[in-house]
């Protein structure tokens, strides 16, 4: 009896840890996909993230090809299950075929998260194989991917550069420059532009709006002020004039004045066109032309406290003070309308006192799902 | 500092039965190092014996390995394998978790996530800066994100909990690092920011939330820490600890049990041996678990025992802190008397640990100091350069140091 316990277990082990069914895979995936935000459907999603870490390489495609990009947690618990599945296949000497991992990335209606998936298993496997694939993902939909293709035409310039040809190297470039969508990525080259004599603007190629005009004090009333809405809100009246708050620095009523950015400036800075002041509140307004009805992502920095409107509805409030200013730092999908669209933001500046929360200011653009710049239409 | 109302036999004995349930704890997870400052949150292992010296590339380490990618957490150790979490990717949106073999820096697995949440932060840090903890079965690895990942100790995923997704004003632009803790089976985590500021008991066996209780909207990279429960069948204890001061929460509830106002710190993180809890208030403030679900009373407060950056570490009734200026200050546990005040070399984030009568100090620099504590002063007996900037408290196990810098992870341990 003894004997035959060790046959029966490894019969068992090879049926529940290798054998795929056609679909099964697919099947599980959907269980995981079907987690809600809020963890609704875990149970189910534990169970089945278990019997797919347990397949065998074949089932790595399925998987892959499940992975949405709208649903990003799900995706990590299939990211964990293909990365289980191929190191195990590895350590058994079957890994997945790199011509079948190659299929995958080439098809662009896969997600770019499973795509990006997919070269990473490609260059744990086949490093060379990898580096080949990095030149077709200039302009692709991955921006992980993109990222590699965008610093190999870096090195390539380099090289151009240190064989002495000036003008390959500036086109070069000019090349990478047009595939970013990063913001480091973006300084790198611009900063290697300007020592070849080539002035870039950086606030040009991401679409940062330049063409303002702002009204400030209203009151921020111990934080109350966040939430009230001050005339701006109500309307848009660029001769129009308010009672604002009483401060000597920015004598009232408070009335708009245009403020417009040149080149390689992005930042709408309250300080400099009014003065540092702290406790206060105020409102930037642009118009923005639109070709065509279309869904576009604004991102905005600012170290103060923002609500942002398009054509007089709210898309975001994010109330943070003093923690950070960066590059996109919030996003929020728009609806624009074909023609003008008015987009208004509304800076808060707080009671802190430390000499860095004196900062008063915004930078915002307007750009694709990718973060490329949609350019503003008006003639 | 101020003494108050208890018996010195009554805690002297309490201490003791306390240093007994810590030995027993001790050996029964062997040499793991499961959490930050260890399984006990002492910071210490008595047994474990270091090498009076080491080199970065050489003398006395065992191996070393290259990182992928960058973070402050702290490297844990369980069942014989060291696990790091670190990040990068053009917005360090590419989380890591990675596992050696403690015997040779065999990397065993590495898994790949990507963050959900916000990844904003300071240049010296990362999201990869709350440590993971394990409860030696699964390994919960927490990002500055808000990205919450149940592993097995192979590298399988059990769940993942996006909170930050959930919660997508969650987070600060200096980079979250509040680390977990795991207690009856619950994931405690504390997300305390000025967006969508909470705490949240995840169950750990399937990722669901047990409890969700919402937190003031300030700051706070400070960690929850657990105090077991006294009573059979009570549910055991997760206190928080922010800017207010502290709110003890029971573990699968998460219902308020009590509170202590009057402030503590937002980045230091208090200790407890089970029968007090060491608390980063006025100084430090010892409070007194007889039971830790009812309100305790104060024992002492010591303001002159400051932790800055750093977090409270405990050892052989002596309590070591780190103070803003880099000064290393002993205190007597019994009583919060000021013992010794010794001069480092400064500037810190790692916290201290201490094996044997050794107290290792890492500055932020990459500088190691070896502080002898087998005197009635401390004295620095070694400094080691590592190299590269360090902010991770180490790991120590198995008469080995685990040390993870910026861009390597090296086991110290003597080769003989």
């Amino acid at each position: 009896m003894r004997l035959y316990q060790p046959i029966a277990a490894g019969i068992v082990l090879m049926l529940s840890a290798s054998s795929l069914v056609a679909g099964e895979a697919t099947e599980l995936s959907e269980k995981i996909n079907a987690i809600s935000s809020d963890a609704v459907g875990y149970p189910a999603a534990v169970e089945a993230v278990a019997a797919l870490s347990n397949m065998n390489a074949d089932a790595i495609p399925e998987v892959l090809a499940a992975m949405k990009q709208d649903r990003p947690v799900a995706a990590n618990w299939l990211r964990g299950a293909v990365e289980a599945i191929a190191d195990k296949a590895r350590q058994e000497g079957k890994p997945i075929a790199n011509g079948t991992l190659i299929a995958f990335i080439e098809t662009n209606s896969h997600s770019p998260k499973s795509r990006s998936v997919a070269f990473n298993l490609l260059k744990q496997q086949d490093d060379a194989a990898a580096q080949k694939l990095i030149p077709s993902f200039e302009n692709d939909a991955s921006l992980e991917l993109r990222l590699l293709a965008v610093d190999k035409l870096v090195e390539v310039a380099k090289a151009q550069l240190k064989a002495e040809q000036k003008e390959d190297a500036i086109a070069t470039y000019q090349q990478a420059l047009t595939a970013t969508r990063n913001a480091n990525q973006a300084k790198v080259i611009a900063d290697a532009l300007k020592e070849l004599d080539v002035e870039v603007d950086t606030t040009e190629h991401f679409g940062f709006l330049k063409n303002w005009h702002v009204i400030a004090a209203f009151d921020f009333d111990k934080g109350e002020g966040f939430d009230v809405a001050y005339p701006p809100e109500e309307e848009i009246d660029l001769e129009g004039s308010y009672p604002g708050k009483l401060i000597d620095e920015i004598p009232a009523p408070a009335k708009w004045q245009p403020l417009q950015l040149g080149k390689g400036e992005k930042r709408v800075d309250f300080n400099k066109a009014f003065a540092p002041v702290k406790e206060v509140v105020g409102y930037a307004v642009t118009t923005f032309d639109s070709d065509q009805p279309q869904e576009v992502e604004l991102r905005w920095g600012s170290p103060n406290a923002t609500k942002v409107w398009v054509n007089g509805e709210l898309v975001a409030s994010d109330k943070v003070y003093h923690a950070g200013d960066n590059f996109d730092q919030y996003t929020a999908k728009a609806k624009l309308n074909a023609g003008e669209n008015t987009i208004l933001v509304k800076l808060v500046q707080n009671e802190q006192t430390q000499s860095w929360t004196n900062v008063w200011h915004f930078d915002l653009r307007v750009c694709d799902h990718l973060g490329t710049a949609i350019a503003d239409a008006k003639p | 500092m101020q003494n108050l109302n208890l018996k010195r036999e009554e805690r002297a004995m309490r201490i003791l039965t306390c240093l007994l349930c810590l030995t027993a704890i001790a050996s029964s997870a062997a040499a793991d190092w499961r959490q930050f400052r260890g399984n006990d949150t002492t910071g210490s292992s008595a047994s474990c014996e270091l090498p009076d010296k080491w080199s970065a590339d050489g003398e006395n380490i065992a191996w070393k390995v290259e990182l992928p990618g960058r973070g402050p957490s702290s490297p844990i150790l369980v069942d014989g394998k060291v696990i790091v979490t670190t990040a990068d990717g053009a917005d360090l949106e590419q989380l890591h978790i990675i596992c050696y073999s403690a015997a040779d820096g065999e990397k065993l697995w590495q898994r790949n996530f990507w963050a959900t949440g916000r990844t904003f932060c300071h240049p010296q840090t990362t999201p990869a800066a709350p440590s993971p903890v394990s409860d030696g079965k699964n390994v919960y690895a927490f990002f500055g994100s808000s990205d919450l990942v149940c592993l097995d100790l192979d590298g399988n995923l059990k769940w993942y909990r996006g909170l930050g997704h959930e919660h997508p004003k969650a987070g600060n632009d200096v980079g979250m690092a509040s680390s977990p803790i795991v207690l009856d089976d619950t994931v405690v985590v504390q997300i305390e920011n000025q967006g969508d500021s909470f705490a949240a008991g995840i169950n750990a066996e399937n990722g669901q939330t047990r409890w969700f209780l919402p937190r003031a909207e300030r700051a706070n990279w400070a960690s929850p820490i657990a105090l077991k429960s006294v009573k059979s069948g009570d549910e055991s204890v997760a206190l928080l600890q922010s800017g207010d001061g502290v709110t003890a929460v029971s573990s699968k509830s998460g219902e308020i049990l009590w509170e202590l106002g009057g402030g503590a710190s937002t980045i230091s993180t208090s200790l407890t041996t089970g029968q007090q809890a060491f608390i980063v208030s006025k100084g430090l403030t010892v409070l007194d678990l007889k039971d830790p679900r009812e309100k305790p009373e104060i024992v002492w407060e010591a303001n002159k025992l400051n932790p800055s950056s750093m977090s409270p570490i405990l050892h052989n009734g002596k309590v070591y802190t780190i103070n803003g200026s880099g000064v290393l200050n002993c205190g007597d546990a019994e009583t919060g008397d000021l013992e010794w005040a010794l001069r480092l070399k400064c500037k810190f984030w790692a916290t201290p640990v201490i094996a044997g009568e050794k107290l290792i100090a890492i500055n932020y620099d990459g500088l190691a100091m070896i502080v002898d504590l087998s005197d009635e002063k401390g004295e620095i007996i070694e400094e080691i350069e590592m190299g590269e900037n360090i902010q991770a408290t180490p790991a120590l196990g198995d008469n080995a140091m685990y040390v993870k810098g910026e861009r390597h992870l090296w086991k110290i341990a003597d080769k003989q």
